[in-house]
């Protein structure tokens, strides 16, 4: 296929029916079918079939269509202009410039691979999509002799859909012989069309929306989260015998921590082990019911610069009206990213405050302060790495640590470490479930994924078997919970899983266990 | 050289790769198969004294001795790889080992003052524009 199909070519580009990669063994015959929507129905799915931006945004005649063409493009001039878009110009101007086109950046990526290589998905295509387009900006002979390509509305619809099949995972940043961020490429796509065109997925906008007009992300109110806490006491009691406390808004501790909201609703084990291993330890925290300081998610990270300005500041406003010493990121891979990495280029002198992952705490405190028995979590735990901690971040080591000490058959997928594939539901693919995006996060972009833990489970698996996977991201557990939904992992192969937090208090010799896996 | 670069050319002309590759990048790579394979064939027609002879004349300036058409195509190929080169990706190669040298400290006063004006500047994207609003405002709102 050629990259002119792409503004040219009528009819799908891609077809996802067949010819996805083989899954190892028991899944190896298994043939996954995608369900396709109507294009009639007004979505713009003809890129693969799949709708990603369910918005009938599709243009209804000539006039329209030309309207999108000159909105696009303005603001496409803008995504190059450093006024408008200081944020990460020069980074995106270098891997706009000095791509050489060698394709390793396809072979490292999973959503390439998982696909069965269909063209569409390299790396570098959505790349060299805008490559042209930025070539065609600067002028005819310019695009002439570097890459030119067609604009018009079919083009922009296949984009806008095209930059939600990539994860932000950087693997093919890695790998890239010039450190090429196809990754960053891909979400100023996003950007140029939330932040000019008022286009993203619903899914990760609302949530956006949700979280200013009541606090979080999840839709928790303050005064219900002040209630879900009371009832994670109780239960905690319960399951453990003993009289937790969990600390909010307590002015002058040393630490406030921040889970992913998501977490108080459908994962309570973590935010319960968080609670005993502070506990246990004696850490001077305490969590915050005001908006923004209970829910660590910052969805801007992914596709839109003003709300990710928004809510990081927000998060430090919390924290600075507790006059805490530091804010402490619980298990969510892009709050990671946003609160530790990307604050530092917006926050403001007055909000500066020291931001951390919860990760090397964990480490220190299970080094030092907590007494372990590693008997406790004696079946087989293999460590998913989220790519925003290991690959943007660069903590590696100290969940790996944690797990050799807590677990007796810890084992490492392969590959490991800042070379790990993502779990398929980076870059927002997470919590976007409406139509049938779910099916290609299951079958295309989380299948590189299921093939790892099948490969790492596989002297293991069977539905006697207790296999867990350690996932320290709040989203890649939503992720994994779908997958194994989807290939029966649970009931075929013993497949589960965990956060990192679970996997320790379960190990913790003065509390019974508590987690259900 | 002479193996990869015929190697490289051909790879990019063939599908998928030659729907990626602009022009400007068959230019450098025609130029250094133009490099060298004149060079090899320049050198099995002449002899060690006449190659001396070439060298000592353009590093002295002295009189060049009669050239052959692969050795001036050889000089003439050269010499167009040394000038673009620099405009090329492939100068890339050598400064990604000297980047260690170019350290990004955040506390430096040049890269606060950038910041802090930067986030003083309008937002101008049409979605979330306002103009009387910088990024900062915005952000506080």
């Amino acid at each position: 296929m050629k990259l002119s199909d792409f503004a040219r070519k009528e009819g799908k580009l891609a077809d996802l029916e067949s010819g996805l990669m083989e899954l190892p063994e028991p899944y190896g015959k298994i043939s996954d079918r995608i369900s396709h929507l109507k294009e009639a129905e007004g979505y713009a799915s003809d890129l693969d079939g799949i709708v990603a931006v369910d918005l009938k945004w599709r243009p209804k005649g000539e006039e329209e269509e030309k309207e999108l063409v000159s909105r696009f493009l303005k603001g496409l001039e803008k995504l190059l202009d450093w006024e408008a878009n200081w944020t990460f110009l020069y980074p995106l101007k270098l891997s706009l410039d000095y791509c050489t086109r060698c394709k390793s950046c396809s072979n490292a990526c999973h959503v390439y691979l998982g696909s069965g290589k269909k063209e569409i998905y390299r790396p570098t295509f959505r790349a060299e999509v805008l490559r042209r387009l930025v070539n065609r900006m600067k002028g005819n002979l310019r695009a002439k002799f570097s890459g030119d390509i067609e604009v018009n509305a079919r083009l922009i619809l296949r984009l806008a859909e095209l930059a939600y099949r990539c994860n932000l995972c950087r693997r093919c940043t890695q790998f890239c012989p010039l450190g090429i961020d196809n990754g960053l490429i891909t979400r100023e796509i996003r950007k140029l069309f939330s932040q000019e065109l008022g286009v993203a997925p619903r899914a990760i906008y609302e949530s956006t929306e949700k979280q200013f007009r009541l606090g979080s992300s999840a839709g928790i109110k303050p005064e219900a989260f002040r209630n879900i806490v009371r009832f994670i006491e109780e239960e905690l009691y319960e399951r453990t015998g003993k009289r937790i406390r969990i600390p909010v808004d307590e002015k002058g501790s040393e630490i406030l921590l921040i889970h992913n909201s998501g977490d108080f609703l459908s994962r309570i084990e973590n935010v319960m082990a968080f609670a005993v291993i502070f506990e246990e330890a004696g850490v001077d925290y305490t969590l915050s019911s005001e908006a923004f300081g209970y829910d660590a998610v910052n969805y801007g990270a992914w596709f839109d610069d003003v709300q990710l300005s928004r809510i990081a500041l927000r998060h430090a406003e919390a924290a600075v009206r507790l006059e805490v010493g530091k804010i402490v990121v619980g298990e969510c891979g892009h709050a990671h990213k946003a609160m530790i990495a990307l604050a530092d280029r917006i926050l403001p002198e007055d909000c500066r405050i020291p931001r951390e992952s919860c990760i090397p705490l964990l480490e220190e405190l299970v080094r030092k302060r907590l007494n372990i028995d590693s008997s406790r979590n004696d079946f087989a735990v293999t460590l998913h790495d989220p790519c925003n901690i290991v690959r943007n971040l660069g903590i590696v080591e100290p969940q790996r640590r944690i797990l050799r000490r807590i677990c007796g058959q810890f084992r490492e997928m392969e590959p490991s470490g800042v070379y790990n594939y993502c779990c398929g539901g980076g870059g927002g693919l997470a919590v976007m479930n409406s139509l049938n995006f779910p099916e290609f996060r299951n079958k295309v972009s989380a299948r590189m994924k299921f093939s790892q833990i099948l490969k790492a489970f596989r002297d293991s698996l069977g539905p006697n078997s207790r296999n867990i996977v350690v996932a320290p991201c709040s989203n890649c557990r939503s992720t994994l919970r779908d997958l194994f939904e989807h290939y029966k992992a649970k009931e075929i192969c013993g497949i589960g899983y965990c956060g990192l937090a679970e996997l320790v208090a379960n190990s913790m010799v003065e509390y019974a266990p508590f987690v259900e896996f | 050289m002479l193996l990869f670069s015929p190697y490289l050319l051909i790879r990019k002309l063939r599908a998928p790769v030659r729907y990626y590759v602009p022009l400007e990048d068959y230019l450098i790579l025609l130029l250094v198969i133009a490099f060298s394979s004149s060079g090899v064939v320049a050198l099995l027609k002449i002899d060690s004294l006449h190659v001396y002879e070439v060298f000592s004349a353009i590093i002295f300036f002295s009189e060049l001795p009669q050239l052959i058409f692969f050795e001036a195509m050889h000089i003439v190929a050269f010499s167009l790889l040394l000038f673009l080169l620099p405009f090329t990706r492939v100068t890339h190669y050598i400064a990604v080992l000297f980047t260690h040298l170019v350290l990004w400290d955040d506390r430096d006063a040049g890269v606060v003052q950038e910041l802090s004006s930067a986030r003083s500047s309008r937002v101008r994207w049409a979605n979330c524009a306002n103009p009387e609003l910088s990024w900062e405002e915005i952000a506080r709102r």
